[in-house]
Protein backbone atom coordinates (compact mmCIF):
# COMPACT_ATOMS: atom_id res chain seq x y z
CA UNK A 1 0.00 0.00 0.00
CA UNK A 2 1.32 3.11 -0.57
CA UNK A 3 2.39 5.50 1.87
CA UNK A 4 0.96 8.46 1.55
CA UNK A 5 -2.38 6.50 1.88
CA UNK A 6 -1.22 5.32 4.70
CA UNK A 7 -3.42 6.31 7.75
CA UNK A 8 -1.90 8.21 10.26
CA UNK A 9 -3.67 5.99 12.61
CA UNK A 10 -2.13 2.73 11.29
CA UNK A 11 1.01 3.84 11.28
CA UNK A 12 2.95 0.51 13.08
CA UNK A 13 5.27 3.27 15.36
CA UNK A 14 1.96 5.18 17.09
CA UNK A 15 0.22 1.57 17.56
CA UNK A 16 3.23 0.73 19.55
CA UNK A 17 3.11 3.88 21.63
CA UNK A 18 -1.27 3.29 21.76
CA UNK A 19 -0.77 -0.34 23.08
CA UNK A 20 2.13 0.46 25.88
CA UNK A 21 -0.38 3.38 27.07
CA UNK A 22 -3.41 0.85 26.77
CA UNK A 23 -1.49 -1.96 28.76
CA UNK A 24 0.24 0.57 31.40
CA UNK A 25 -3.19 1.95 32.14
CA UNK A 26 -4.86 -1.73 32.93
CA UNK A 27 -1.07 -2.87 34.89
CA UNK A 28 -1.08 0.24 37.06
CA UNK A 29 -5.18 0.09 37.72
CA UNK A 30 -5.55 -3.56 38.63
CA UNK A 31 -3.36 -3.28 41.95
CA UNK A 32 -5.03 -0.09 42.78
CA UNK A 33 -9.03 -1.05 42.46
CA UNK A 34 -8.73 -4.61 43.49
CA UNK A 35 -10.17 -4.84 46.63
CA UNK A 36 -7.46 -4.69 49.93
CA UNK A 37 -8.18 -5.97 53.07
CA UNK A 38 -5.36 -2.53 54.05
CA UNK A 39 -6.74 -0.01 56.23
CA UNK A 40 -4.38 2.86 54.30
CA UNK A 41 -5.27 4.03 50.91
CA UNK A 42 -1.36 4.12 50.76
CA UNK A 43 -1.16 -0.06 50.19
CA UNK A 44 -3.30 0.10 46.78
CA UNK A 45 -1.70 3.74 45.83
CA UNK A 46 2.13 2.32 46.17
CA UNK A 47 1.57 -0.82 44.50
CA UNK A 48 0.23 0.87 42.07
CA UNK A 49 3.28 3.69 41.63
CA UNK A 50 5.07 -0.06 42.00
CA UNK A 51 3.76 -1.11 38.55
CA UNK A 52 4.55 2.51 37.37
CA UNK A 53 8.15 2.31 38.05
CA UNK A 54 8.63 -1.01 36.49
CA UNK A 55 6.36 0.36 33.52
CA UNK A 56 8.63 3.41 33.29
CA UNK A 57 11.79 1.86 33.51
CA UNK A 58 10.73 -0.65 30.64
CA UNK A 59 9.18 1.75 28.59
CA UNK A 60 13.10 3.87 28.79
CA UNK A 61 14.70 0.64 28.02
CA UNK A 62 12.56 -0.13 25.29
CA UNK A 63 13.02 3.83 24.14
CA UNK A 64 16.87 3.22 24.67
CA UNK A 65 17.04 0.35 22.12
CA UNK A 66 18.75 0.34 18.51
CA UNK A 67 18.85 2.15 16.11
CA UNK A 68 19.24 5.06 18.99
CA UNK A 69 23.00 5.89 18.73
CA UNK A 70 25.01 3.81 21.41
CA UNK A 71 26.58 6.61 22.97
CA UNK A 72 23.35 8.66 23.39
CA UNK A 73 22.03 5.73 25.66
CA UNK A 74 24.18 5.89 28.94
CA UNK A 75 23.80 9.43 29.21
CA UNK A 76 19.79 9.12 28.55
CA UNK A 77 19.70 5.91 30.84
CA UNK A 78 21.04 7.82 33.43
CA UNK A 79 18.87 10.42 33.36
CA UNK A 80 15.56 8.42 33.66
CA UNK A 81 16.38 6.29 36.34
CA UNK A 82 17.62 9.29 38.15
CA UNK A 83 14.34 10.92 37.36
CA UNK A 84 12.73 7.47 38.25
CA UNK A 85 14.97 7.12 41.79
CA UNK A 86 14.22 10.65 42.90
CA UNK A 87 10.74 10.40 42.55
CA UNK A 88 10.70 6.91 44.17
CA UNK A 89 12.67 8.18 46.90
CA UNK A 90 10.48 11.41 47.09
CA UNK A 91 7.19 9.25 47.15
CA UNK A 92 8.65 7.19 50.12
CA UNK A 93 9.55 9.76 51.96
CA UNK A 94 6.14 11.86 51.62
CA UNK A 95 4.00 8.79 53.11
CA UNK A 96 6.67 8.11 56.24
CA UNK A 97 6.22 12.09 56.63
CA UNK A 98 2.30 12.37 55.98
CA UNK A 99 1.98 9.19 58.39
CA UNK A 100 4.32 10.84 61.13
CA UNK A 101 2.50 14.66 60.92
CA UNK A 102 -0.63 12.40 61.25
CA UNK A 103 0.21 10.64 63.72
CA UNK A 104 1.74 13.84 66.06
CA UNK A 105 -1.56 15.52 65.08
CA UNK A 106 -3.06 12.97 66.82
CA UNK A 107 -1.18 13.06 69.90
CA UNK A 108 -1.53 16.48 70.16
CA UNK A 109 -5.48 15.76 69.67
CA UNK A 110 -4.44 12.83 72.58
CA UNK A 111 -2.77 15.58 74.78
CA UNK A 112 -5.35 18.39 74.61
CA UNK A 113 -8.42 15.70 75.23
CA UNK A 114 -6.09 14.78 78.51
CA UNK A 115 -5.56 17.90 79.70
CA UNK A 116 -9.23 19.15 79.73
CA UNK A 117 -10.30 15.52 81.10
CA UNK A 118 -7.68 16.17 84.18
CA UNK A 119 -8.89 19.81 84.53
CA UNK A 120 -12.53 18.15 84.53
CA UNK A 121 -12.05 15.37 86.95
CA UNK A 122 -9.52 17.84 89.15
CA UNK A 123 -12.41 20.54 88.99
CA UNK A 124 -15.04 18.49 90.36
CA UNK A 125 -13.02 16.74 93.40
CA UNK A 126 -11.51 20.41 94.10
CA UNK A 127 -15.13 21.38 94.43
CA UNK A 128 -15.96 18.50 97.11
CA UNK A 129 -12.57 18.87 99.15
CA UNK A 130 -13.76 22.84 99.07
CA UNK A 131 -17.43 21.87 100.80
CA UNK A 132 -15.58 19.43 102.96
CA UNK A 133 -13.23 22.12 104.45
CA UNK A 134 -14.97 24.58 103.94
CA UNK A 135 -16.65 25.97 107.64
CA UNK A 136 -20.24 26.16 106.69
CA UNK A 137 -20.12 22.30 105.68
CA UNK A 138 -18.12 21.08 108.07
CA UNK A 139 -20.84 19.32 109.12
CA UNK A 140 -20.53 16.75 106.20
CA UNK A 141 -17.73 14.54 108.07
CA UNK A 142 -16.40 12.99 104.91
CA UNK A 143 -15.36 12.90 101.47
CA UNK A 144 -17.89 10.98 100.61
CA UNK A 145 -20.70 12.93 101.87
CA UNK A 146 -19.58 15.78 100.09
CA UNK A 147 -18.94 14.50 97.17
CA UNK A 148 -22.62 12.87 97.40
CA UNK A 149 -24.09 16.09 98.15
CA UNK A 150 -22.97 17.65 94.45
CA UNK A 151 -23.82 14.76 92.70
CA UNK A 152 -26.20 12.92 94.68
CA UNK A 153 -27.32 9.96 92.27
CA UNK A 154 -23.39 9.24 91.83
CA UNK A 155 -22.47 5.77 93.15
CA UNK A 156 -19.67 3.32 91.95
CA UNK A 157 -19.55 2.78 88.19
CA UNK A 158 -21.87 5.96 87.43
CA UNK A 159 -21.02 8.44 85.03
CA UNK A 160 -20.91 11.70 86.83
CA UNK A 161 -20.57 13.96 83.17
CA UNK A 162 -23.44 15.68 82.35
CA UNK A 163 -24.41 14.78 78.09
CA UNK A 164 -24.85 18.71 77.54
CA UNK A 165 -21.36 19.26 78.46
CA UNK A 166 -20.87 16.94 75.06
CA UNK A 167 -17.74 15.68 73.95
CA UNK A 168 -16.09 12.08 73.74
CA UNK A 169 -16.04 11.72 77.48
CA UNK A 170 -16.95 10.11 80.21
CA UNK A 171 -16.31 10.57 84.26
CA UNK A 172 -16.80 7.38 85.99
CA UNK A 173 -16.41 6.80 89.68
CA UNK A 174 -14.38 4.47 90.70
CA UNK A 175 -13.76 4.55 94.52
CA UNK A 176 -16.55 6.20 96.86
CA UNK A 177 -15.34 5.72 99.92
CA UNK A 178 -15.30 8.21 103.45
CA UNK A 179 -12.20 9.17 103.24
CA UNK A 180 -11.05 8.20 99.57
CA UNK A 181 -12.97 9.27 96.09
CA UNK A 182 -11.43 7.74 93.03
CA UNK A 183 -12.64 9.34 89.74
CA UNK A 184 -11.84 7.45 86.09
CA UNK A 185 -11.76 10.04 83.02
CA UNK A 186 -12.53 8.02 79.95
CA UNK A 187 -12.05 9.36 76.34
CA UNK A 188 -13.99 7.48 74.28
CA UNK A 189 -13.08 8.17 70.72
CA UNK A 190 -9.02 8.43 71.13
CA UNK A 191 -6.14 5.59 72.03
CA UNK A 192 -4.08 5.68 74.08
CA UNK A 193 -0.77 4.87 74.99
CA UNK A 194 -1.50 1.32 74.91
CA UNK A 195 -3.55 -0.16 72.75
CA UNK A 196 -5.00 -3.75 74.56
CA UNK A 197 -5.31 -1.55 78.03
CA UNK A 198 -8.40 -2.87 79.18
CA UNK A 199 -10.61 0.03 79.63
CA UNK A 200 -12.79 0.84 83.28
CA UNK A 201 -15.66 1.25 80.53
CA UNK A 202 -14.62 -2.43 79.37
CA UNK A 203 -13.63 -0.96 75.80
CA UNK A 204 -9.91 -1.23 74.91
CA UNK A 205 -7.57 1.04 74.30
CA UNK A 206 -9.08 4.40 75.12
CA UNK A 207 -7.59 7.45 76.85
CA UNK A 208 -8.12 6.95 80.56
CA UNK A 209 -6.78 9.21 83.45
CA UNK A 210 -7.50 8.79 86.99
CA UNK A 211 -7.48 11.26 89.94
CA UNK A 212 -7.52 9.83 93.54
CA UNK A 213 -9.01 12.67 96.20
CA UNK A 214 -8.04 12.06 99.84
CA UNK A 215 -7.75 14.19 102.76
CA UNK A 216 -3.61 15.26 101.70
CA UNK A 217 -4.99 16.09 98.39
CA UNK A 218 -5.24 14.82 94.41
CA UNK A 219 -2.96 12.33 93.51
CA UNK A 220 -2.95 11.62 89.52
CA UNK A 221 -2.43 8.34 87.71
CA UNK A 222 -2.42 8.51 83.64
CA UNK A 223 -3.37 5.12 83.05
CA UNK A 224 -3.12 4.87 79.62
CA UNK B 1 -1.61 -22.07 -22.57
CA UNK B 2 -2.38 -19.12 -20.36
CA UNK B 3 -3.28 -20.35 -17.08
CA UNK B 4 -5.43 -17.66 -15.23
CA UNK B 5 -5.83 -17.31 -11.67
CA UNK B 6 -7.90 -15.71 -9.93
CA UNK B 7 -6.19 -13.07 -7.77
CA UNK B 8 -7.32 -14.02 -4.51
CA UNK B 9 -5.61 -12.29 -1.45
CA UNK B 10 -4.48 -13.93 1.50
CA UNK B 11 -4.24 -11.64 4.22
CA UNK B 12 -0.87 -12.49 6.04
CA UNK B 13 -0.94 -12.94 9.65
CA UNK B 14 1.20 -10.17 10.58
CA UNK B 15 -0.77 -7.65 8.71
CA UNK B 16 -4.45 -8.47 9.61
CA UNK B 17 -5.61 -5.62 11.66
CA UNK B 18 -6.36 -6.94 15.30
CA UNK B 19 -9.31 -3.87 15.74
CA UNK B 20 -10.89 -1.99 13.22
CA UNK B 21 -9.01 1.15 11.88
CA UNK B 22 -8.62 3.93 14.86
CA UNK B 23 -10.06 1.45 17.66
CA UNK B 24 -7.37 2.09 19.80
CA UNK B 25 -6.87 5.83 19.10
CA UNK B 26 -11.02 6.20 19.94
CA UNK B 27 -10.38 4.02 22.96
CA UNK B 28 -7.20 5.44 24.73
CA UNK B 29 -9.00 9.27 23.43
CA UNK B 30 -12.06 8.48 25.65
CA UNK B 31 -10.05 7.42 28.42
CA UNK B 32 -7.35 10.28 28.29
CA UNK B 33 -10.45 12.74 28.38
CA UNK B 34 -12.16 11.00 31.19
CA UNK B 35 -8.56 11.19 33.27
CA UNK B 36 -8.02 14.55 32.44
CA UNK B 37 -11.87 15.63 33.43
CA UNK B 38 -11.46 13.89 36.51
CA UNK B 39 -8.17 15.99 36.99
CA UNK B 40 -10.21 19.03 36.63
CA UNK B 41 -13.38 18.24 38.55
CA UNK B 42 -11.22 17.51 41.11
CA UNK B 43 -9.54 21.08 41.12
CA UNK B 44 -12.39 22.51 40.74
CA UNK B 45 -13.94 20.96 43.80
CA UNK B 46 -10.76 20.99 45.40
CA UNK B 47 -11.17 23.43 48.98
CA UNK B 48 -7.58 24.92 48.12
CA UNK B 49 -6.84 25.71 44.47
CA UNK B 50 -3.54 26.53 45.22
CA UNK B 51 -2.69 23.80 46.65
CA UNK B 52 -4.38 21.79 44.03
CA UNK B 53 -2.28 22.98 41.55
CA UNK B 54 0.64 23.38 43.70
CA UNK B 55 0.72 19.31 43.80
CA UNK B 56 -0.83 18.56 40.83
CA UNK B 57 1.26 15.82 39.09
CA UNK B 58 2.40 14.52 42.34
CA UNK B 59 0.16 11.73 43.31
CA UNK B 60 1.70 11.25 46.51
CA UNK B 61 2.49 14.45 47.46
CA UNK B 62 -1.87 14.59 47.37
CA UNK B 63 -1.41 11.66 49.28
CA UNK B 64 0.41 13.02 51.79
CA UNK B 65 -2.72 16.06 51.84
CA UNK B 66 -5.22 13.53 52.00
CA UNK B 67 -3.68 11.84 54.88
CA UNK B 68 -2.72 14.38 57.37
CA UNK B 69 -5.96 16.37 56.60
CA UNK B 70 -8.03 13.16 57.23
CA UNK B 71 -10.19 13.23 60.36
CA UNK B 72 -9.06 11.21 63.06
CA UNK B 73 -9.93 7.65 63.72
CA UNK B 74 -8.90 4.56 65.56
CA UNK B 75 -6.23 2.90 63.56
CA UNK B 76 -4.29 6.08 62.50
CA UNK B 77 -4.55 5.61 59.08
CA UNK B 78 -7.28 6.29 56.24
CA UNK B 79 -8.60 3.27 54.01
CA UNK B 80 -9.08 3.89 50.26
CA UNK B 81 -13.29 2.98 50.55
CA UNK B 82 -13.13 6.26 52.79
CA UNK B 83 -11.75 8.39 50.79
CA UNK B 84 -14.56 8.84 49.06
CA UNK B 85 -14.54 7.63 44.78
CA UNK B 86 -14.04 11.07 43.76
CA UNK B 87 -10.58 11.06 45.78
CA UNK B 88 -9.72 7.85 44.62
CA UNK B 89 -10.24 8.04 41.26
CA UNK B 90 -8.10 11.67 41.20
CA UNK B 91 -5.14 9.92 43.10
CA UNK B 92 -4.92 7.46 39.89
CA UNK B 93 -5.80 9.61 37.29
CA UNK B 94 -3.29 11.86 37.95
CA UNK B 95 -0.77 9.17 38.63
CA UNK B 96 -2.02 7.60 35.00
CA UNK B 97 -1.51 10.92 33.49
CA UNK B 98 1.60 12.02 35.19
CA UNK B 99 3.53 8.99 34.99
CA UNK B 100 2.36 7.06 32.47
CA UNK B 101 0.57 8.77 29.41
CA UNK B 102 2.74 11.52 29.38
CA UNK B 103 6.14 10.27 29.49
CA UNK B 104 4.98 7.43 26.70
CA UNK B 105 3.67 9.97 24.38
CA UNK B 106 6.56 12.09 24.69
CA UNK B 107 9.52 9.11 24.83
CA UNK B 108 7.92 8.04 21.66
CA UNK B 109 8.10 10.91 19.39
CA UNK B 110 11.58 11.91 21.10
CA UNK B 111 12.48 8.60 19.95
CA UNK B 112 11.06 8.81 16.76
CA UNK B 113 12.55 12.24 15.84
CA UNK B 114 16.25 11.44 17.49
CA UNK B 115 15.67 7.96 14.93
CA UNK B 116 14.65 9.92 12.19
CA UNK B 117 17.62 12.31 12.42
CA UNK B 118 20.26 10.47 12.80
CA UNK B 119 19.10 8.22 9.91
CA UNK B 120 19.12 12.02 8.00
CA UNK B 121 15.65 11.40 7.37
CA UNK B 122 13.48 14.13 7.25
CA UNK B 123 11.26 14.31 10.63
CA UNK B 124 7.89 13.05 9.81
CA UNK B 125 5.50 14.66 11.59
CA UNK B 126 4.60 12.22 14.50
CA UNK B 127 0.82 10.22 14.30
CA UNK B 128 -0.07 11.75 17.22
CA UNK B 129 -1.17 15.22 17.34
CA UNK B 130 1.63 17.76 17.45
CA UNK B 131 -0.42 19.40 20.62
CA UNK B 132 -0.37 16.42 22.74
CA UNK B 133 3.31 15.79 21.89
CA UNK B 134 3.80 19.68 22.72
CA UNK B 135 1.58 19.03 26.26
CA UNK B 136 2.80 15.94 27.52
CA UNK B 137 6.31 17.09 26.50
CA UNK B 138 6.10 20.00 28.97
CA UNK B 139 4.19 17.38 31.91
CA UNK B 140 6.79 15.28 31.38
CA UNK B 141 10.19 17.22 31.29
CA UNK B 142 8.75 19.63 34.37
CA UNK B 143 7.49 17.05 36.27
CA UNK B 144 11.67 15.87 35.56
CA UNK B 145 12.71 18.65 36.32
CA UNK B 146 10.43 19.49 39.67
CA UNK B 147 10.67 15.74 41.50
CA UNK B 148 13.86 16.93 43.36
CA UNK B 149 12.66 20.09 44.18
CA UNK B 150 9.62 19.06 45.85
CA UNK B 151 10.96 16.32 47.50
CA UNK B 152 12.98 18.43 49.34
CA UNK B 153 10.20 20.78 49.91
CA UNK B 154 8.13 18.26 51.08
CA UNK B 155 10.57 16.92 53.79
CA UNK B 156 11.31 20.29 54.69
CA UNK B 157 7.44 21.08 55.60
CA UNK B 158 7.14 17.97 57.08
CA UNK B 159 9.75 18.07 59.68
CA UNK B 160 8.95 21.88 60.42
CA UNK B 161 5.12 20.52 61.00
CA UNK B 162 6.54 17.61 62.94
CA UNK B 163 8.55 20.26 65.01
CA UNK B 164 5.63 21.92 65.46
CA UNK B 165 2.70 19.52 66.29
CA UNK B 166 5.62 18.10 69.03
CA UNK B 167 5.92 21.41 70.64
CA UNK B 168 2.57 21.95 70.99
CA UNK B 169 2.03 18.76 72.45
CA UNK B 170 5.10 19.36 75.25
CA UNK B 171 2.83 22.58 75.79
CA UNK B 172 -0.10 21.05 76.33
CA UNK B 173 1.37 18.15 78.61
CA UNK B 174 3.24 21.08 80.46
CA UNK B 175 -0.43 23.30 80.97
CA UNK B 176 -2.38 20.10 82.03
CA UNK B 177 0.46 19.43 84.62
CA UNK B 178 0.76 22.94 85.97
CA UNK B 179 -3.40 23.17 86.32
CA UNK B 180 -2.83 20.42 88.35
CA UNK B 181 0.07 21.84 90.85
CA UNK B 182 -2.65 24.70 90.95
CA UNK B 183 -5.10 22.38 92.04
CA UNK B 184 -1.87 20.94 94.70
CA UNK B 185 -1.50 24.25 95.97
CA UNK B 186 -4.96 25.23 95.96
CA UNK B 187 -5.99 22.31 98.60
CA UNK B 188 -2.96 23.16 99.98
CA UNK B 189 -4.49 26.11 101.03
CA UNK B 190 -7.71 25.41 101.63
CA UNK B 191 -6.90 22.52 104.09
CA UNK B 192 -6.52 23.02 107.98
CA UNK B 193 -2.94 23.69 109.84
CA UNK B 194 -3.69 20.95 111.61
CA UNK B 195 -3.86 18.63 108.11
CA UNK B 196 -0.46 20.36 106.94
CA UNK B 197 -2.21 23.22 105.39
CA UNK B 198 -1.91 26.76 104.85
CA UNK B 199 -5.51 27.32 106.37
CA UNK B 200 -6.28 30.15 103.81
CA UNK B 201 -2.45 31.09 102.48
CA UNK B 202 0.36 29.44 100.13
CA UNK B 203 2.76 30.13 102.57
CA UNK B 204 5.00 27.01 103.39
CA UNK B 205 3.62 25.39 99.71
CA UNK B 206 6.28 22.86 98.27
CA UNK B 207 5.33 20.68 95.33
CA UNK B 208 5.62 17.61 95.81
CA UNK B 209 8.14 15.13 94.50
CA UNK B 210 5.48 13.06 92.26
CA UNK B 211 4.60 16.48 89.92
CA UNK B 212 7.68 18.45 90.39
CA UNK B 213 9.60 16.29 87.30
CA UNK B 214 7.74 14.62 84.87
CA UNK B 215 8.49 13.43 81.32
CA UNK B 216 7.50 16.83 80.24
CA UNK B 217 9.25 19.41 81.94
CA UNK B 218 10.24 20.46 85.51
CA UNK B 219 8.54 22.75 87.87
CA UNK B 220 8.96 25.21 90.29
CA UNK B 221 6.44 27.08 92.88
CA UNK B 222 7.21 30.68 94.27
CA UNK B 223 4.90 32.09 96.95
CA UNK B 224 4.35 35.61 95.75
CA UNK B 225 2.00 36.31 98.56
CA UNK B 226 -0.33 34.89 100.71
CA UNK B 227 -2.71 34.34 97.85
CA UNK B 228 -1.08 34.39 94.85
CA UNK B 229 1.46 31.43 93.43
CA UNK B 230 3.63 31.52 90.67
CA UNK B 231 4.39 28.23 89.27
CA UNK B 232 7.47 27.89 86.59
CA UNK B 233 7.87 24.76 84.15
CA UNK B 234 10.99 24.14 82.12
CA UNK B 235 10.57 22.08 79.50
CA UNK B 236 12.38 18.70 79.35
CA UNK B 237 12.32 18.45 75.73
CA UNK B 238 14.03 22.10 75.08
CA UNK B 239 15.48 23.90 78.36
CA UNK B 240 15.07 27.55 77.09
CA UNK B 241 11.49 26.70 76.91
CA UNK B 242 9.63 27.97 79.85
CA UNK B 243 5.82 28.46 81.29
CA UNK B 244 4.82 30.22 84.27
CA UNK B 245 1.58 30.89 85.58
CA UNK B 246 -0.48 32.51 88.50
CA UNK B 247 -2.70 30.52 91.15
CA UNK B 248 -5.26 32.24 93.46
CA UNK B 249 -7.03 31.40 96.26
CA UNK B 250 -10.16 29.94 94.29
CA UNK B 251 -7.64 27.44 92.66
CA UNK B 252 -7.66 29.38 89.06
CA UNK B 253 -5.01 29.82 87.37
CA UNK B 254 -4.49 32.96 85.01
CA UNK B 255 -1.35 35.01 83.48
CA UNK B 256 -0.18 31.79 81.43
CA UNK B 257 3.26 33.48 80.10
CA UNK B 258 5.45 31.51 77.40
CA UNK B 259 8.92 32.23 77.16
CA UNK B 260 11.09 30.74 74.79
CA UNK B 261 10.48 29.16 71.15
CA UNK B 262 7.31 27.27 71.07
CA UNK B 263 7.14 26.28 67.59
CA UNK B 264 3.64 26.35 66.05
CA UNK B 265 2.80 29.59 68.34
CA UNK B 266 2.80 32.71 66.43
Amino acid sequence: MDESTTSKKDDPETIAMLWWILIAIILVSIPYVIPSRSTSFWVPLNAAGLVTGVYLLALVIYLLRKPLRLSRRPLLGIIAFLVIGVAAYAWVSAERGAKEVAELRYQRRVAIARGALVREMSWRLTETLTAYFHKDTRGLKTLAQSFLRRHPKAMVGSDIRLPLLGGDRKILVQTLEPRRIALVGLETTLLGRDSTFKNYDGTIGRVQEKLILTERGIIRESEN
Amino acid sequence: MNQRTDPIEIPRANEAPEFADGFLWKLELITILALLAILIVGGYFSRDIFMYFRLIGFPWLHASQLTISAPYSDTHSVSLPSLGIGKQMFLLAELLVSFVICPTVFLFGWHRRRVNRERSQNVRSLSLDSVAYGFCGIVTVALAISVGPAAFLQGRSTTSRCEGDASRIQREGMMTEMSLIGVDAFIYQLRPKELGGGDGSFAGYGIGEKLSRTDYGEYTATVKSDKTLEVKGNSARCATNTISVLVDTYGGTYGWRFEGNWLGYG
